[in-house]
Protein backbone atom coordinates (compact mmCIF):
# COMPACT_ATOMS: atom_id res chain seq x y z
CA UNK A 1 0.00 0.00 0.00
CA UNK A 2 2.69 2.41 1.08
CA UNK A 3 4.84 1.39 -1.83
CA UNK A 4 2.11 2.01 -4.41
CA UNK A 5 1.28 5.49 -3.19
CA UNK A 6 4.98 6.47 -3.31
CA UNK A 7 5.06 5.34 -6.94
CA UNK A 8 1.93 7.30 -7.72
CA UNK A 9 3.45 10.37 -6.08
CA UNK A 10 6.60 9.97 -8.13
CA UNK A 11 4.50 9.66 -11.29
CA UNK A 12 2.62 12.79 -10.34
CA UNK A 13 5.87 14.70 -9.86
CA UNK A 14 7.15 13.57 -13.28
CA UNK A 15 3.90 14.60 -14.93
CA UNK A 16 3.94 17.99 -13.25
CA UNK A 17 7.57 18.55 -14.21
CA UNK A 18 6.88 17.60 -17.85
CA UNK A 19 3.85 19.89 -18.01
CA UNK A 20 5.86 22.71 -16.48
CA UNK A 21 8.73 22.24 -18.93
CA UNK A 22 6.42 22.11 -21.98
CA UNK A 23 4.40 25.07 -20.70
CA UNK A 24 7.53 27.11 -20.07
CA UNK A 25 8.86 26.27 -23.54
CA UNK A 26 5.62 27.46 -25.16
CA UNK A 27 5.42 30.61 -23.05
CA UNK A 28 9.04 31.40 -23.95
CA UNK A 29 8.34 30.81 -27.65
CA UNK A 30 5.35 33.19 -27.70
CA UNK A 31 6.92 35.80 -25.46
CA UNK A 32 10.17 35.95 -27.45
CA UNK A 33 8.28 37.10 -30.55
CA UNK A 34 6.37 39.75 -28.60
CA UNK A 35 9.46 40.95 -26.73
CA UNK A 36 11.38 41.17 -30.03
CA UNK A 37 8.86 43.78 -31.16
CA UNK A 38 8.83 45.72 -27.92
CA UNK A 39 12.59 46.02 -27.48
CA UNK A 40 12.88 47.57 -30.93
CA UNK A 41 10.75 50.59 -30.08
CA UNK A 42 11.30 53.49 -27.69
CA UNK A 43 8.52 55.51 -26.02
CA UNK A 44 9.63 58.46 -28.16
CA UNK A 45 9.33 56.32 -31.30
CA UNK A 46 5.88 55.20 -30.21
CA UNK A 47 4.85 58.82 -29.72
CA UNK A 48 6.20 59.84 -33.14
CA UNK A 49 4.35 56.94 -34.78
CA UNK A 50 1.13 57.85 -33.00
CA UNK A 51 1.35 61.41 -34.35
CA UNK A 52 2.00 60.33 -37.94
CA UNK A 53 -1.13 61.41 -39.88
CA UNK A 54 -1.26 58.08 -41.75
CA UNK A 55 -1.17 56.16 -38.46
CA UNK A 56 -3.70 58.49 -36.84
CA UNK A 57 -6.03 57.98 -39.79
CA UNK A 58 -5.58 54.21 -39.74
CA UNK A 59 -6.04 54.01 -35.98
CA UNK A 60 -9.23 56.09 -36.11
CA UNK A 61 -10.58 53.99 -38.97
CA UNK A 62 -9.73 50.74 -37.17
CA UNK A 63 -11.44 51.82 -33.96
CA UNK A 64 -14.49 53.12 -35.82
CA UNK A 65 -14.95 50.07 -38.05
CA UNK A 66 -14.22 47.49 -35.35
CA UNK A 67 -16.72 49.10 -32.95
CA UNK A 68 -19.42 49.19 -35.66
CA UNK A 69 -18.62 45.55 -36.41
CA UNK A 70 -18.99 44.75 -32.70
CA UNK A 71 -22.43 46.37 -32.71
CA UNK A 72 -23.49 44.27 -35.71
CA UNK A 73 -22.07 41.18 -34.04
CA UNK A 74 -24.22 41.69 -30.91
CA UNK A 75 -27.41 42.46 -32.83
CA UNK A 76 -27.06 39.68 -35.40
CA UNK A 77 -25.00 37.16 -33.42
CA UNK A 78 -27.02 36.99 -30.20
CA UNK A 79 -30.23 35.67 -31.84
CA UNK A 80 -28.15 33.12 -33.75
CA UNK A 81 -26.50 32.01 -30.50
CA UNK A 82 -29.89 31.86 -28.74
CA UNK A 83 -31.28 29.62 -31.49
CA UNK A 84 -28.21 27.39 -31.43
CA UNK A 85 -28.38 27.13 -27.61
CA UNK A 86 -31.39 24.80 -27.77
CA UNK A 87 -31.04 21.42 -29.51
CA UNK A 88 -32.79 20.82 -32.83
CA UNK A 89 -32.34 18.61 -35.88
CA UNK A 90 -29.37 19.69 -38.00
CA UNK A 91 -27.98 21.98 -35.32
CA UNK A 92 -24.44 20.59 -35.62
CA UNK A 93 -24.44 21.14 -39.39
CA UNK A 94 -25.68 24.73 -39.07
CA UNK A 95 -23.31 25.53 -36.24
CA UNK A 96 -20.29 24.22 -38.14
CA UNK A 97 -21.32 26.23 -41.19
CA UNK A 98 -21.56 29.43 -39.13
CA UNK A 99 -18.16 28.80 -37.53
CA UNK A 100 -16.49 28.19 -40.91
CA UNK A 101 -15.32 31.80 -41.57
CA UNK A 102 -13.02 31.57 -38.53
CA UNK A 103 -10.99 28.73 -40.01
CA UNK A 104 -11.18 29.91 -43.62
CA UNK A 105 -7.99 31.68 -44.77
CA UNK A 106 -9.01 35.36 -44.50
CA UNK A 107 -8.04 36.06 -48.12
CA UNK A 108 -10.44 33.30 -49.22
CA UNK A 109 -13.11 34.88 -47.03
CA UNK A 110 -12.50 38.22 -48.74
CA UNK A 111 -12.69 36.60 -52.16
CA UNK A 112 -15.97 34.92 -51.20
CA UNK A 113 -17.37 38.30 -50.14
CA UNK A 114 -16.26 39.83 -53.47
CA UNK A 115 -17.88 37.01 -55.43
CA UNK A 116 -21.09 37.48 -53.44
CA UNK A 117 -21.39 41.24 -52.94
CA UNK A 118 -18.95 42.65 -55.51
CA UNK A 119 -20.00 44.51 -58.63
CA UNK A 120 -19.72 41.36 -60.73
CA UNK A 121 -20.78 39.14 -57.82
CA UNK A 122 -23.79 36.92 -57.18
CA UNK A 123 -25.88 39.80 -55.82
CA UNK A 124 -24.02 42.49 -57.78
CA UNK A 125 -26.96 43.43 -59.98
CA UNK A 126 -29.43 43.58 -57.09
CA UNK A 127 -27.07 45.71 -55.00
CA UNK A 128 -26.44 48.01 -57.97
CA UNK A 129 -30.22 48.41 -58.38
CA UNK A 130 -30.35 49.56 -54.76
CA UNK A 131 -27.47 51.93 -55.41
CA UNK A 132 -25.15 49.96 -53.10
CA UNK A 133 -21.53 49.66 -54.20
CA UNK A 134 -19.65 47.89 -51.46
CA UNK A 135 -16.08 47.09 -52.59
CA UNK A 136 -13.52 49.83 -51.84
CA UNK A 137 -15.77 51.40 -49.18
CA UNK A 138 -15.56 51.64 -45.40
CA UNK A 139 -18.77 49.57 -45.30
CA UNK A 140 -16.82 46.74 -46.95
CA UNK A 141 -14.27 46.92 -44.11
CA UNK A 142 -17.08 46.45 -41.58
CA UNK A 143 -18.57 43.56 -43.58
CA UNK A 144 -15.19 41.80 -43.78
CA UNK A 145 -14.56 42.25 -40.05
CA UNK A 146 -18.05 41.08 -39.08
CA UNK A 147 -17.84 38.06 -41.40
CA UNK A 148 -14.53 36.89 -39.96
CA UNK A 149 -15.04 37.64 -36.26
CA UNK A 150 -18.77 37.12 -35.55
CA UNK A 151 -18.39 33.31 -35.22
CA UNK A 152 -16.03 33.83 -32.25
CA UNK A 153 -18.79 35.67 -30.39
CA UNK A 154 -21.50 33.27 -31.52
CA UNK A 155 -19.70 30.17 -30.28
CA UNK A 156 -18.96 31.73 -26.88
CA UNK A 157 -22.52 33.06 -26.58
CA UNK A 158 -24.02 29.74 -27.63
CA UNK A 159 -22.18 27.77 -24.97
CA UNK A 160 -22.97 30.36 -22.28
CA UNK A 161 -26.67 30.47 -23.12
CA UNK A 162 -26.99 26.69 -23.33
CA UNK A 163 -25.70 26.38 -19.75
CA UNK A 164 -28.50 28.49 -18.28
CA UNK A 165 -29.88 27.31 -14.93
CA UNK A 166 -32.45 24.62 -15.94
CA UNK A 167 -34.54 25.19 -12.78
CA UNK A 168 -35.03 28.87 -13.65
CA UNK A 169 -35.94 28.03 -17.24
CA UNK A 170 -38.35 25.36 -16.00
CA UNK A 171 -39.92 27.84 -13.56
CA UNK A 172 -40.37 30.42 -16.32
CA UNK A 173 -41.99 27.78 -18.46
CA UNK A 174 -44.51 26.77 -15.74
CA UNK A 175 -45.39 30.46 -15.43
CA UNK A 176 -46.27 30.38 -19.15
CA UNK A 177 -43.44 32.67 -20.21
CA UNK A 178 -42.70 32.43 -23.95
CA UNK A 179 -39.32 31.02 -25.01
CA UNK A 180 -38.21 34.40 -26.33
CA UNK A 181 -39.24 36.11 -23.08
CA UNK A 182 -37.43 33.47 -21.03
CA UNK A 183 -34.31 33.97 -23.11
CA UNK A 184 -34.44 37.76 -22.78
CA UNK A 185 -35.38 37.98 -19.08
CA UNK A 186 -34.09 34.77 -17.51
CA UNK A 187 -31.24 33.32 -19.56
CA UNK A 188 -29.39 36.38 -20.89
CA UNK A 189 -29.08 38.68 -17.81
CA UNK A 190 -26.85 36.40 -15.70
CA UNK A 191 -24.83 35.57 -18.86
CA UNK A 192 -24.02 39.21 -19.65
CA UNK A 193 -20.41 39.24 -18.31
CA UNK A 194 -19.53 36.13 -20.30
CA UNK A 195 -21.24 37.55 -23.40
CA UNK A 196 -19.20 40.74 -23.01
CA UNK A 197 -16.10 38.54 -22.86
CA UNK A 198 -17.03 36.80 -26.11
CA UNK A 199 -17.75 40.15 -27.73
CA UNK A 200 -14.38 41.58 -26.73
CA UNK A 201 -12.67 38.56 -28.20
CA UNK A 202 -14.54 39.07 -31.48
CA UNK A 203 -13.80 42.79 -31.40
CA UNK A 204 -10.07 42.14 -30.95
CA UNK A 205 -10.17 39.77 -33.94
CA UNK A 206 -11.96 42.46 -35.99
CA UNK A 207 -9.31 44.99 -34.98
CA UNK A 208 -6.57 42.70 -36.30
CA UNK A 209 -8.36 41.74 -39.54
CA UNK A 210 -6.13 41.98 -42.62
CA UNK A 211 -6.64 39.43 -45.39
CA UNK A 212 -10.39 39.62 -45.93
CA UNK A 213 -10.26 43.41 -45.66
CA UNK A 214 -7.57 43.99 -48.27
CA UNK A 215 -9.21 41.49 -50.64
CA UNK A 216 -12.79 42.76 -50.31
CA UNK A 217 -12.31 46.42 -49.40
CA UNK A 218 -8.88 47.22 -50.82
CA UNK A 219 -6.33 49.62 -49.37
CA UNK A 220 -6.85 53.37 -49.40
CA UNK A 221 -5.71 55.65 -46.54
CA UNK A 222 -8.67 57.10 -44.64
CA UNK A 223 -11.22 54.89 -46.39
CA UNK A 224 -10.16 51.26 -46.12
CA UNK A 225 -6.59 51.31 -44.76
CA UNK A 226 -6.95 49.88 -41.25
CA UNK A 227 -4.11 49.57 -38.71
CA UNK A 228 -3.00 46.05 -39.72
CA UNK A 229 -2.80 47.11 -43.37
CA UNK A 230 -0.96 50.30 -42.42
CA UNK A 231 1.56 48.18 -40.49
CA UNK A 232 2.11 45.94 -43.51
CA UNK A 233 2.52 48.91 -45.86
CA UNK A 234 4.91 50.67 -43.47
CA UNK A 235 7.02 47.53 -43.04
CA UNK A 236 7.97 47.81 -46.72
CA UNK A 237 9.37 51.31 -46.51
CA UNK A 238 10.03 52.22 -42.90
CA UNK A 239 10.44 49.18 -40.64
CA UNK A 240 10.93 51.31 -37.51
CA UNK A 241 7.59 53.04 -38.00
CA UNK A 242 5.95 49.68 -38.72
CA UNK A 243 7.26 48.24 -35.46
CA UNK A 244 5.99 51.25 -33.51
CA UNK A 245 2.53 50.88 -35.05
CA UNK A 246 2.58 47.13 -34.44
CA UNK A 247 3.42 47.66 -30.75
CA UNK A 248 0.58 50.17 -30.51
CA UNK A 249 -1.82 47.61 -31.98
CA UNK A 250 -0.48 44.98 -29.61
CA UNK A 251 -0.94 47.16 -26.52
CA UNK A 252 -4.49 47.90 -27.60
CA UNK A 253 -5.29 44.19 -28.06
CA UNK A 254 -3.58 43.32 -24.79
CA UNK A 255 -5.67 45.89 -22.98
CA UNK A 256 -8.82 44.48 -24.58
CA UNK A 257 -8.01 40.89 -23.60
CA UNK A 258 -7.13 41.97 -20.07
CA UNK A 259 -10.48 43.75 -19.90
CA UNK A 260 -12.18 40.51 -20.96
CA UNK A 261 -10.68 38.69 -17.99
CA UNK A 262 -11.80 41.44 -15.71
CA UNK A 263 -15.35 41.62 -17.06
CA UNK A 264 -15.92 37.93 -17.61
CA UNK A 265 -14.14 36.78 -14.46
CA UNK A 266 -11.72 33.93 -13.99
CA UNK A 267 -14.33 31.19 -14.33
CA UNK A 268 -15.51 32.38 -17.74
CA UNK A 269 -15.60 30.03 -20.71
CA UNK A 270 -13.68 32.58 -22.76
CA UNK A 271 -10.23 31.91 -21.41
CA UNK B 1 16.87 9.93 -65.95
CA UNK B 2 15.57 8.47 -62.70
CA UNK B 3 18.98 6.94 -61.98
CA UNK B 4 20.84 10.16 -62.63
CA UNK B 5 18.60 12.14 -60.32
CA UNK B 6 19.26 9.59 -57.59
CA UNK B 7 23.01 9.59 -58.13
CA UNK B 8 23.45 13.35 -58.36
CA UNK B 9 22.93 15.23 -55.12
CA UNK B 10 20.03 17.65 -55.38
CA UNK B 11 20.83 21.33 -55.12
CA UNK B 12 17.92 23.73 -54.72
CA UNK B 13 18.23 27.36 -55.76
CA UNK B 14 15.85 29.80 -54.14
CA UNK B 15 15.00 32.78 -56.31
CA UNK B 16 13.28 35.87 -54.86
CA UNK B 17 11.63 37.46 -57.88
CA UNK B 18 9.36 40.45 -58.51
CA UNK B 19 5.65 39.57 -58.72
CA UNK B 20 5.55 40.63 -62.38
CA UNK B 21 8.00 37.82 -63.23
CA UNK B 22 5.68 35.09 -61.96
CA UNK B 23 5.00 33.64 -65.41
CA UNK B 24 8.33 34.14 -67.15
CA UNK B 25 10.60 32.92 -64.35
CA UNK B 26 9.09 29.45 -63.85
CA UNK B 27 9.63 28.91 -67.60
CA UNK B 28 13.27 30.00 -67.19
CA UNK B 29 13.57 27.68 -64.19
CA UNK B 30 12.24 24.66 -66.10
CA UNK B 31 14.67 25.29 -68.95
CA UNK B 32 17.58 25.73 -66.51
CA UNK B 33 16.72 22.52 -64.65
CA UNK B 34 16.61 20.63 -67.95
CA UNK B 35 20.17 21.67 -68.80
CA UNK B 36 21.50 21.35 -65.23
CA UNK B 37 20.70 17.87 -63.85
CA UNK B 38 20.54 17.68 -60.07
CA UNK B 39 19.57 21.30 -59.69
CA UNK B 40 16.06 22.43 -58.94
CA UNK B 41 14.93 26.04 -58.86
CA UNK B 42 12.14 27.31 -56.65
CA UNK B 43 10.66 30.79 -56.59
CA UNK B 44 9.21 33.21 -54.11
CA UNK B 45 7.24 35.91 -55.94
CA UNK B 46 6.28 39.11 -54.19
CA UNK B 47 6.49 42.89 -54.49
CA UNK B 48 10.21 43.72 -54.94
CA UNK B 49 10.10 45.98 -51.89
CA UNK B 50 8.74 43.11 -49.77
CA UNK B 51 11.46 40.74 -51.00
CA UNK B 52 14.11 43.37 -50.30
CA UNK B 53 12.78 43.80 -46.74
CA UNK B 54 12.79 40.01 -46.28
CA UNK B 55 16.43 39.84 -47.42
CA UNK B 56 17.32 42.61 -44.96
CA UNK B 57 15.81 40.52 -42.17
CA UNK B 58 17.98 37.57 -43.17
CA UNK B 59 15.67 35.51 -45.40
CA UNK B 60 17.59 32.69 -47.09
CA UNK B 61 17.66 33.22 -50.85
CA UNK B 62 20.28 32.62 -53.53
CA UNK B 63 19.11 35.12 -56.14
CA UNK B 64 17.22 38.42 -56.06
CA UNK B 65 15.44 39.70 -59.17
CA UNK B 66 13.93 43.16 -58.68
CA UNK B 67 11.46 45.06 -60.87
CA UNK B 68 13.32 48.31 -60.33
CA UNK B 69 16.70 49.80 -59.71
CA UNK B 70 15.59 51.43 -56.44
CA UNK B 71 15.05 48.15 -54.59
CA UNK B 72 18.17 46.60 -56.11
CA UNK B 73 20.23 49.65 -55.08
CA UNK B 74 18.86 49.33 -51.57
CA UNK B 75 19.92 45.67 -51.48
CA UNK B 76 23.30 46.59 -52.92
CA UNK B 77 23.87 49.31 -50.32
CA UNK B 78 22.95 46.90 -47.54
CA UNK B 79 25.55 44.52 -49.05
CA UNK B 80 22.88 41.88 -49.61
CA UNK B 81 23.65 41.24 -53.28
CA UNK B 82 26.79 41.35 -55.36
CA UNK B 83 27.16 42.80 -58.84
CA UNK B 84 23.52 43.08 -60.03
CA UNK B 85 22.90 43.02 -63.80
CA UNK B 86 20.00 44.55 -65.75
CA UNK B 87 18.22 41.75 -67.64
CA UNK B 88 14.86 42.97 -68.98
CA UNK B 89 12.68 46.00 -69.59
CA UNK B 90 8.96 46.50 -69.33
CA UNK B 91 6.33 49.18 -69.90
CA UNK B 92 3.18 50.30 -68.16
CA UNK B 93 -0.21 49.78 -69.74
CA UNK B 94 -3.79 50.27 -68.73
CA UNK B 95 -5.98 47.18 -68.33
CA UNK B 96 -9.73 47.28 -68.34
CA UNK B 97 -12.48 44.67 -68.56
CA UNK B 98 -13.88 44.39 -72.11
CA UNK B 99 -17.14 45.85 -70.76
CA UNK B 100 -15.45 48.74 -68.92
CA UNK B 101 -16.29 52.35 -69.73
CA UNK B 102 -12.57 53.13 -69.80
CA UNK B 103 -11.27 52.95 -73.37
CA UNK B 104 -8.48 55.53 -73.40
CA UNK B 105 -6.10 57.06 -70.87
CA UNK B 106 -8.21 60.23 -70.99
CA UNK B 107 -11.11 58.37 -69.30
CA UNK B 108 -9.03 57.83 -66.16
CA UNK B 109 -9.58 61.37 -64.92
CA UNK B 110 -13.35 61.30 -65.52
CA UNK B 111 -15.16 61.60 -62.17
CA UNK B 112 -16.51 58.31 -60.87
CA UNK B 113 -13.96 56.11 -62.62
CA UNK B 114 -12.70 53.38 -60.29
CA UNK B 115 -8.96 52.98 -60.77
CA UNK B 116 -6.65 50.58 -58.93
CA UNK B 117 -2.89 50.82 -58.97
CA UNK B 118 0.08 49.69 -56.90
CA UNK B 119 1.00 51.49 -53.68
CA UNK B 120 3.84 54.00 -53.86
CA UNK B 121 6.15 51.58 -52.03
CA UNK B 122 5.90 48.99 -54.82
CA UNK B 123 7.91 49.57 -58.02
CA UNK B 124 4.74 49.43 -60.16
CA UNK B 125 3.20 52.15 -57.98
CA UNK B 126 6.22 54.45 -58.10
CA UNK B 127 6.46 54.05 -61.91
CA UNK B 128 2.73 54.71 -62.38
CA UNK B 129 2.83 57.93 -60.36
CA UNK B 130 5.88 59.16 -62.27
CA UNK B 131 4.18 58.41 -65.57
CA UNK B 132 0.94 60.20 -64.61
CA UNK B 133 2.84 63.26 -63.44
CA UNK B 134 4.81 63.22 -66.69
CA UNK B 135 1.53 63.21 -68.64
CA UNK B 136 0.57 66.53 -67.01
CA UNK B 137 3.18 68.23 -69.20
CA UNK B 138 1.50 66.86 -72.34
CA UNK B 139 -1.15 69.37 -73.59
CA UNK B 140 -3.22 66.40 -74.78
CA UNK B 141 -3.87 65.52 -71.12
CA UNK B 142 -3.47 68.87 -69.36
CA UNK B 143 -1.85 70.04 -66.14
CA UNK B 144 -4.57 68.77 -63.83
CA UNK B 145 -4.60 65.28 -65.33
CA UNK B 146 -2.63 63.35 -62.69
CA UNK B 147 -4.53 65.09 -59.89
CA UNK B 148 -7.83 63.97 -61.39
CA UNK B 149 -6.58 60.43 -61.97
CA UNK B 150 -5.16 60.01 -58.46
CA UNK B 151 -8.48 61.17 -56.98
CA UNK B 152 -10.09 58.21 -58.76
CA UNK B 153 -7.81 55.64 -57.14
CA UNK B 154 -10.05 53.37 -55.05
CA UNK B 155 -7.32 51.00 -53.85
CA UNK B 156 -3.53 50.96 -53.60
CA UNK B 157 -2.54 47.33 -54.00
CA UNK B 158 0.55 45.64 -52.57
CA UNK B 159 1.70 44.39 -55.95
CA UNK B 160 0.69 44.12 -59.57
CA UNK B 161 -1.14 40.83 -58.92
CA UNK B 162 -3.49 42.65 -56.55
CA UNK B 163 -4.28 45.18 -59.29
CA UNK B 164 -4.88 42.42 -61.85
CA UNK B 165 -7.27 40.52 -59.56
CA UNK B 166 -9.41 43.60 -58.81
CA UNK B 167 -9.68 44.34 -62.55
CA UNK B 168 -10.24 40.70 -63.55
CA UNK B 169 -13.02 40.34 -60.97
CA UNK B 170 -14.68 43.40 -62.51
CA UNK B 171 -14.56 45.49 -59.33
CA UNK B 172 -12.37 48.24 -60.77
CA UNK B 173 -12.94 50.01 -64.09
CA UNK B 174 -9.23 50.02 -64.90
CA UNK B 175 -5.80 49.29 -63.47
CA UNK B 176 -2.24 50.33 -64.23
CA UNK B 177 -0.03 47.27 -64.69
CA UNK B 178 2.99 46.09 -66.66
CA UNK B 179 2.55 45.25 -70.33
CA UNK B 180 3.59 41.66 -69.54
CA UNK B 181 0.71 41.23 -67.06
CA UNK B 182 -1.85 42.28 -69.65
CA UNK B 183 -0.69 39.68 -72.21
CA UNK B 184 -2.88 36.61 -72.83
CA UNK B 185 -5.85 37.98 -70.89
CA UNK B 186 -8.80 37.27 -73.22
CA UNK B 187 -11.35 39.10 -71.06
CA UNK B 188 -9.28 42.23 -70.58
CA UNK B 189 -8.42 45.09 -72.87
CA UNK B 190 -4.89 46.42 -72.83
CA UNK B 191 -4.62 50.16 -73.52
CA UNK B 192 -1.26 51.71 -74.35
CA UNK B 193 0.12 54.51 -72.18
CA UNK B 194 2.77 57.07 -73.13
CA UNK B 195 6.42 56.15 -72.54
CA UNK B 196 7.70 56.61 -68.99
CA UNK B 197 9.69 59.85 -68.71
CA UNK B 198 13.17 59.63 -67.22
CA UNK B 199 14.77 56.29 -66.36
CA UNK B 200 13.01 53.36 -68.01
CA UNK B 201 11.63 50.26 -66.23
CA UNK B 202 14.62 47.96 -65.92
CA UNK B 203 14.69 44.66 -64.04
CA UNK B 204 17.94 43.70 -62.31
CA UNK B 205 19.18 40.34 -61.04
CA UNK B 206 22.00 39.50 -58.64
CA UNK B 207 23.38 36.69 -56.50
CA UNK B 208 22.67 37.04 -52.76
CA UNK B 209 25.96 37.43 -50.86
CA UNK B 210 25.10 34.91 -48.16
CA UNK B 211 24.18 32.19 -50.69
CA UNK B 212 25.79 28.82 -49.96
CA UNK B 213 25.37 27.92 -53.65
CA UNK B 214 26.83 31.11 -55.13
CA UNK B 215 28.44 29.47 -58.19
CA UNK B 216 25.23 27.65 -59.17
CA UNK B 217 23.33 30.87 -58.55
CA UNK B 218 25.78 32.72 -60.83
CA UNK B 219 25.08 30.04 -63.49
CA UNK B 220 21.36 30.81 -63.26
CA UNK B 221 22.01 34.56 -63.58
CA UNK B 222 24.22 33.89 -66.62
CA UNK B 223 21.44 31.76 -68.12
CA UNK B 224 18.89 34.59 -67.65
CA UNK B 225 21.27 36.94 -69.47
CA UNK B 226 22.11 34.40 -72.23
CA UNK B 227 20.44 34.37 -75.66
CA UNK B 228 18.32 31.37 -74.58
CA UNK B 229 17.14 33.08 -71.41
CA UNK B 230 16.39 36.34 -73.21
CA UNK B 231 14.32 34.42 -75.78
CA UNK B 232 12.08 33.04 -73.02
CA UNK B 233 11.70 36.50 -71.47
CA UNK B 234 10.76 37.93 -74.89
CA UNK B 235 8.11 35.21 -75.22
CA UNK B 236 6.49 36.56 -72.06
CA UNK B 237 6.52 40.12 -73.39
CA UNK B 238 9.71 41.51 -71.83
CA UNK B 239 12.09 43.52 -73.99
CA UNK B 240 15.88 43.62 -73.74
CA UNK B 241 17.21 45.68 -70.84
CA UNK B 242 17.49 49.35 -71.77
CA UNK B 243 20.19 51.35 -70.07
Amino acid sequence: MMHRSTRAAARDTTLTATALALGAAFALFSLTALVALIVRVSPAGLWTALRDPVVEQALALSLRTSLISAAFIIVLGTPVAAILATPFRGRAILETLITLPVVLPPVVGGLALLLAFGRAGLLGRELDFLGLHLPFTTAAVVIAQTFVSAPLYISVAKSVLSRANPQLVEAASTLHASRAYTMLRVVIPPALPALAGGLTLAWARALGEFGATITFAGNLPGVTQTMPIAVYMAAQTDLQAAIAVAVLLMLLSYGALLAVRHVAGESSVVM
Amino acid sequence: MVVSSILIAQTTLTVFAAASLHQAFPALGTQFEASHPGISVRFSFNGSQILEAQLEQGAAADIFASADKRQMDKALQAQLVADPKPFASNELVLVAASSSKVTTAHDLSAPGTKLVMCAQAAPCGAYARRLLQGMDADPAYGQTYSGGVLRNVVSEELDVEGVMSKVTLGEADAGIVYRTDALNQPNLRSIALPALPGTPIVYAIGVVRTSARASTAADFVAFVLSAGGQKILAKYGFSAART
